[in-house]
C-alpha cells in the first residue's frame, strides 16, 4: 500500500517532507558535516532538477528498502520532453543501493507522484521486471558521497514531463553494512544544451538462479546480455557500468561478449569489483559493443558463515538443502544478489538478457 | 571425501560426443573398473575412475520437475523461470569426474553464427546406482540446469519457438579444469506451459517487440519454419557450425 507524502514543489527544487511513519522520521544524533551530502546543489528550472528524499531513520539490525514515485516536472514550462545529460546522486553513508526507473507495467507496485511504498511490494524484483533503469548509485563514502556523471558528449536520456519515476533506496544498519546518521537520497538531474542529443539505454540484468553454499564455498556464475539493431552497421558504445552483489561476492567482472560460449579473457575486462558494499561505477567509458555481441557478466562468490546462524539462509532457501545456502534475495544479510547495471548508446529496445 | 563407487554404467541413447582435452568422445563403453579405495580425507570428491576421460550426456528438467536423458531432435519445454522470459533447462550427467562442476549452456543461431544467450554456474552431482551417472543433486530444481533464456529475443533470425537450434553444454571438473567436456545436441524449443502459452508464443517471434502488441508481432504463417529472415543469414563462420558437434573443444588445455 502507498502511503502519501507531502509533496512540495518550491521554485526550484522539488522535495519530499518527511512522512509520518516510524521509518522515516529524523535519525538521531545528526549527522556531521561530512555525511550531509555535500556537492549535490539545489539546481534552478533552467538548470535542472534537483529530487530529495529527506533523512529517514535506519534502526539497528533493520534493512530499509523503500520505493518513491515522483512526476518528472515539466522544466521547459510547455510540456515538451526534457534532455538530461548529468546526473548527480548522493547518499549519506550505508546506503546498499539506489535505482531510479522508468515506471511501466503495473504488478503489485504502484504509486503516484509523492507516494512511497516502505518494504513490501518494494522488495519484490518481479515488479518492476519491465521498468527501464534511468541510473543507480552505490556509493555513499561520507568522504565521497556524491557521484558526479556527466554523459558522453552528445548522448542524453530523454524525459517526458509528467512521466512517472521510481526511486528505490535500499538501506542496511547491521552486521555487514553499518548506517550511522540514517538515510537521505539527493538527486540532480542537468539539462542538455545539445539541440538533438542521441539517446541513451541502460540494461539491468539479474542472474537470480544463484546459489552460494557451505558444502561449495567458492562459485561462480555467468550471464550475458545480447545487442542487435536493424540497422545495418549499427554500433553500440557502453558509456558506464557497475556491479551488484552481496558480502559473499569476491569480484564482479564484466566484458564486451562476442557471442562465443567461451569466457572472455581477462585481457578484454571493462569492468571489476571486488568491494561489495562500495562497488565502483565506472564512466567516461566508450567501449564498442561486438557485432551481434553484447555484454558478458561473472560473479565470484566465497561462502561466509552467516552472523546468527544458518537458520535465516536455510529457510529462504527454495531447495531446502540444509546447506547454508544463500540464494537471489534482497535481504543484504541473509542472500544474494548479482546484477549488472549497463548504461550503452544509441537507445535500442533489442537487448536481450539471459 | 571418498570417491565415490561405481555402478554398471548403462549404454545410453547416445547422444552426443564429448570432447575432453586431447582425449577421445564417449561411445558406449565396457563397464569401467572399481576405482581404487581408501583413498585419505581431504582428496577431491570424485565420481569414477581418473584414468578414464570424463563421459557425459545432455539431459534436460520436463515441464513436472523430473530429469530426461536428451535425445537429438527432441523437443525442449520453455519455462517461465523467476528471472522472467522463456528459458529451456538444459544440463549434464557425468562420469570420471569430480562432485561439482561447472556447467556452461547457450543456445546456437544457425542464421547469425552466434549464441543467443549464455548461462554459468556451478552444479553439485550425486551418484545414481539406477543410471550409472553423477546427475544433478536437485534434479526438479531450475539452478540444477543450464538456463537457457530464449524468448524473447532479438538477437536471432527466425522465432525461438517450433525451430530447431543447436544447445552446447560445456562440463568442467572444479577441482581440476583439464577434465572437460562439451556435449551437443539439436532440439526444438516448444512453448508447454498452458498457462502462459499465448504469452510465449507471442514472446518467442522474431519480430516480438515491446512497442507492439501481440497482434501485430505475429508473423508466423508468412515465415516458414527454418527460414532466417531477410539479411540475418549467417555467413562464413557461422554456416555448418550446427554440425560440428564440438569436437575438440574441449576447454582448460
Amino acid at each position: 500500500m502507498a502511503r502519501a507524502l507531502r509533496s512540495l514543489l518550491g521554485a526550484t527544487t522539488l522535495s519530499l517532507a518527511a512522512v509520518t511513519s516510524s521509518s522515516a522520521c529524523l535519525p538521531e544524533p545528526a549527522p556531521p558535516v561530512e555525511d550531509q551530502i555535500g556537492g549535490v546543489e539545489p539546481l534552478t528550472l533552467e538548470q535542472g532538477w534537483s529530487l530529495h528524499i529527506p533523512p529517514f531513520a535506519v534502526p539497528p539490525g533493520v534493512e530499509v528498502q523503500d520505493c518513491y514515485f515522483f512526476a518528472f516536472p515539466d522544466l521547459n514550462g510547455d510540456g515538451s520532453d526534457v534532455w538530461i545529460d548529468r546526473f548527480k546522486m548522493g547518499q549519506r553513508t550505508g546506503s546498499h543501493h539506489m535505482n531510479v526507473f522508468r515506471v511501466n507495467t503495473i504488478v503489485n507496485l504502484d504509486g503516484r507522484d509523492g507516494d512511497v511504498v516502505q518494504g513490501g511490494e518494494c522488495r519484490i524484483s518481479t515488479n518492476w521486471a519491465d521498468w527501464p533503469l534511468v541510473m543507480n548509485s552505490q556509493d555513499s563514502l561520507p568522504d565521497k558521497p556524491a557521484v558526479d556523471w556527466q554523459l558522453p558528449d552528445g548522448v542524453a536520456q530523454k524525459f517526458t514531463p509528467g512521466e512517472l519515476l521510481m526511486v528505490q533506496s535500499h538501506y542496511v544498519n547491521a552486521d555487514l553494512q553499518r548506517t550511522p546518521h540514517g538515510g537521505e537520497v539527493r538527486i540532480n538531474f542537468y539539462k542538455s544544451a545539445v539541440a538533438e542529443p542521441m539517446e541513451m539505454g541502460s540494461l539491468f540484468a539479474t542472474q537470480q538462479s544463484i546459489r552460494i553454499c557451505e558444502s561449495r564455498p567458492q562459485v561462480s556464475f555467468d550471464g550475458a546480455c545480447a545487442f542487435s539493431s536493424t540497422t545495418p552497421g549499427q554500433t553500440f558504445h557502453i558509456a558506464a557500468m557497475n556491479g551488484h552483489f552481496h558480502s559473499r561476492g569476491t569480484r564482479f567482472r564484466m566484458y564486451p561478449w562476442d557471442g562465443g560460449i567461451d569466457h572472455p579473457g581477462e585481457d578484454t575486462r571493462m569492468y571489476e569489483s571486488t568491494a561489495w558494499d562500495e562497488p565502483p561505477m565506472a564512466i567516461g567509458l566508450n567501449v564498442v559493443v561486438p557485432e551481434n555481441g553484447g555484454v558478458w557478466w561473472t560473479c565470484d562468490y566465497q561462502w561466509r558463515a552467516p552472523v546468527g546462524g544458518c537458520r535465516e539462509v536455510d529457510e529462504r532457501d527454495p531447495e531446502q538443502a540444509d546447506d547454508c545456502c544463500y540464494t537471489f534475495g534482497t535481504s543484504a544479510e541473509h542472500s544474494e544478489h548479482c546484477n549488472a547495471f549497463v548504461y550503452y548508446w544509441p537507445k535500442t529496445e533489442n537487448v536481450f538478457c539471459n | 571425501m571418498k570417491r565415490m563407487s561405481w555402478s554398471s554404467p548403462a549404454c545410453p541413447v547416445v547422444l552426443l560426443l564429448a570432447a575432453v582435452v586431447g582425449v577421445g568422445g564417449v561411445a558406449c563403453e565396457p563397464e569401467p573398473p572399481e576405482p581404487a579405495e581408501g583413498e585419505g580425507e581431504g582428496e577431491p570428491c570424485f565420481f569414477g575412475d581418473p584414468a578414464l576421460p570424463p563421459e557425459g550426456e545432455l539431459v534436460w528438467r520436463t515441464l513436472d520437475g523430473r530429469m530426461e536423458p536428451f535425445v537429438e531432435g527432441q523437443t525442449l519445454p520453455l519455462i517461465l523461470p523467476p528471472q522472467g522470459g522463456k528459458v529451456v533447462m538444459i544440463g549434464a550427467r557425468v562420469r570420471h569426474m569430480g562432485c561439482t562442476i561447472a556447467l556452461r549452456a547457450g543456445a546456437f543461431d544457425d542464421c547469425k553464427g552466434v549464441f543467443l544467450g549464455i548461462d554459468g554456474r556451478p552444479l553439485q552431482l550425486e551418484w545414481n546406482e539406477a543410471s550409472g551417472w553423477a546427475e544433478p543433486a536437485f534434479p526438479e530444481t531450475l539452478n540444477n540446469y543450464g538456463n537457457v533464456a530464449m524468448c524473447f529475443n532479438n538477437n536471432s533470425g527466425r522465432d525461438t519457438n517450433d525451430e530447431e537450434y543447436r544447445f552446447e553444454v560445456r562440463v568442467t571438473d572444479i577441482d581440476d579444469d583439464r577434465r572437460a567436456l562439451v556435449l551437443t545436441g539439436r532440439a526444438t524449443p516448444v512453448c508447454a506451459e498452458p498457462d502462459f502459452a499465448d504469452d510465449c508464443d507471442c514472446e518467442c517471434d522474431v519480430q516480438f517487440s515491446f512497442d507492439r502488441s501481440c497482434d501485430e508481432t505475429r508473423v508466423d504463417p508468412d515465415v516458414p519454419t527454418g527460414t532466417c529472415l531477410e539479411g540475418d543469414a549467417a555467413e562464413g563462420e557461422g554456416e555448418g557450425e550446427g554440425e560440428g558437434e564440438g569436437e575438440g573443444e574441449g576447454e582448460g588445455g
